[in-house]
């Protein structure tokens, strides 16, 4: 079946043939690893970033549900020490 | 197909992490971060107390990890704003600097990670009380239900009635009268907290007649009435030829069981005994409810905070 074997050639992603190929493959396989590189780059980047965010988060919480507290606290110590004198 | 038997039989022995399927704690507003000041242990809630004018670098306030992660201490009125990784169920130590001049509250924040399993935060919260010095203090601290009244107990070594000032956790703080009964005077939540809309607060009161004068502080939080917390697990001693070991065993919602010695991920425990008299153990769900229990090998005995 002549035609299966012409179309396998063309869809062949084997080890390329002669120079021009070689120097090919090798530019593309760099520039797969470029990419690549860059996703893992940027996806670190977008985690250091969502890690930040959540950190300024909690830190935000933690400190409103601070500033609650202890303004009843010190309402509480103030209000004694007027009643009391 | 050598390799997908490989991920079917590794598959097979994993541990399966249990996930507690309860609201978390910090969204119900239960406190369940573990904490100590001074070597005293508390979970949740805690509070003590300091001479004003002393120095920071007497005292002693750590935050128990769980697992590994993060653990957070935050405090604007004593300048503290600390956050530390630990791993291991390590302490984390607060460094306090300099003189106390204030009453401050440490907000307590620990987020803690384990590989494959969703862990909600704990929070915590520890009051510490600058007093004048020579002032005589008793702190208390409660984690009520927001359908609970509680009656709390003032020691008061005299019989002549009490005049009490009560301030905080509400608009109408006021004065009242109360007559000892053997050696303490006893006051409900009822009488200062009428707005239930409060979730977190803090009251004091002051306590006083010709034979005596003390002060109080209450700190409070209120929880959502249909949470529950962690109910105690069952441990028994047992001794062999081989060493001693107590066999625990937790509520199925519990993901790890952790002591002086290492973790078992799993609610089922065989626990080798030191040669101390005391016995820690920990108990950690997904959605952050924990218990902090103390086994005593001289009476054999435990109790647990919750």
């Amino acid at each position: 079946m002549p035609e299966v074997d012409t179309l396998l050639s063309l869809i062949h992603l084997g080890k390329p043939e002669g120079p021009v190929g070689t120097a090919g493959f090798i530019t593309l396989a760099l520039g797969l690893i470029f990419v690549y590189a860059n996703i893992v780059r940027t996806r670190k980047e977008l985690d250091r970033i969502e890690e930040k965010k959540s950190a300024l988060k909690e830190l935000s919480g933690l400190a409103k549900e601070n500033a609650s507290a202890e303004k009843s606290q010190k309402e509480a110590e103030a209000q004694l020490e007027k009643m009391e004198s | 197909m050598r390799h997908a038997l490989i991920f079917l039989i590794l598959s097979g022995c994993a541990t399966t992490l249990a996930k507690d399927a309860s609201e978390p704690a910090s969204e119900k507003n239960y406190p369940s971060a573990e904490f100590s000041f001074n070597g005293r242990d508390f979970l949740g809630l805690g509070t003590s107390v300091v001479e004003r004018g002393s120095s920071f670098s007497a005292v002693s306030l750590k935050i128990q990890g769980y697992l590994d992660g993060t653990a957070s201490a935050f405090s604007k009125a004593c300048g503290v704003n600390e956050k530390k990784t630990y791993t291991q169920n390590a302490k984390v130590e607060i460094p306090l600097t300099g003189e106390v001049k204030t009453s401050c509250v440490f907000s307590i924040l620990v987020q803690p990670r384990l590989e494959g399993a969703d862990l909600k935060p704990l929070r915590g919260e520890f009051f510490l009380k600058a007093v004048a010095p020579g002032k005589t203090w008793q702190g208390h601290s409660f984690k009520l239900a927001d359908y609970a009244d509680e009656v709390i107990e003032t020691l008061f070594p005299s019989e002549k009635p009490v005049d009490a000032v009560i301030a905080g956790c509400s608009a109408s703080a006021g004065r009242f009268t109360f007559t000892p009964e053997e050696g303490a005077v006893y006051t409900s939540t009822r009488d200062f907290m009428e707005d239930s809309s409060i979730k977190r607060c803090i009251a004091e009161g002051s306590f006083a007649n010709e034979d005596h004068r003390t002060f109080t502080s209450w700190q409070i939080w209120r929880y959502v009435g249909d949470f529950s917390p962690l109910p105690d697990p069952e441990i028994n001693f047992d001794g062999s030829f081989f060493g001693d070991y107590l066999r625990v065993t937790a509520d199925e919602n519990v993901l790890a069981i952790i002591w002086q010695g290492g973790t078992i991920l799993g609610r089922e425990a065989k626990i080798p005994l030191t040669e101390e008299k005391e016995s820690f153990l920990r108990f950690i769900t997904t959605s952050g409810r924990t218990l902090l229990c103390q086994y005593n090998l001289e009476t054999r005995r435990y109790f647990c905070l919750r």
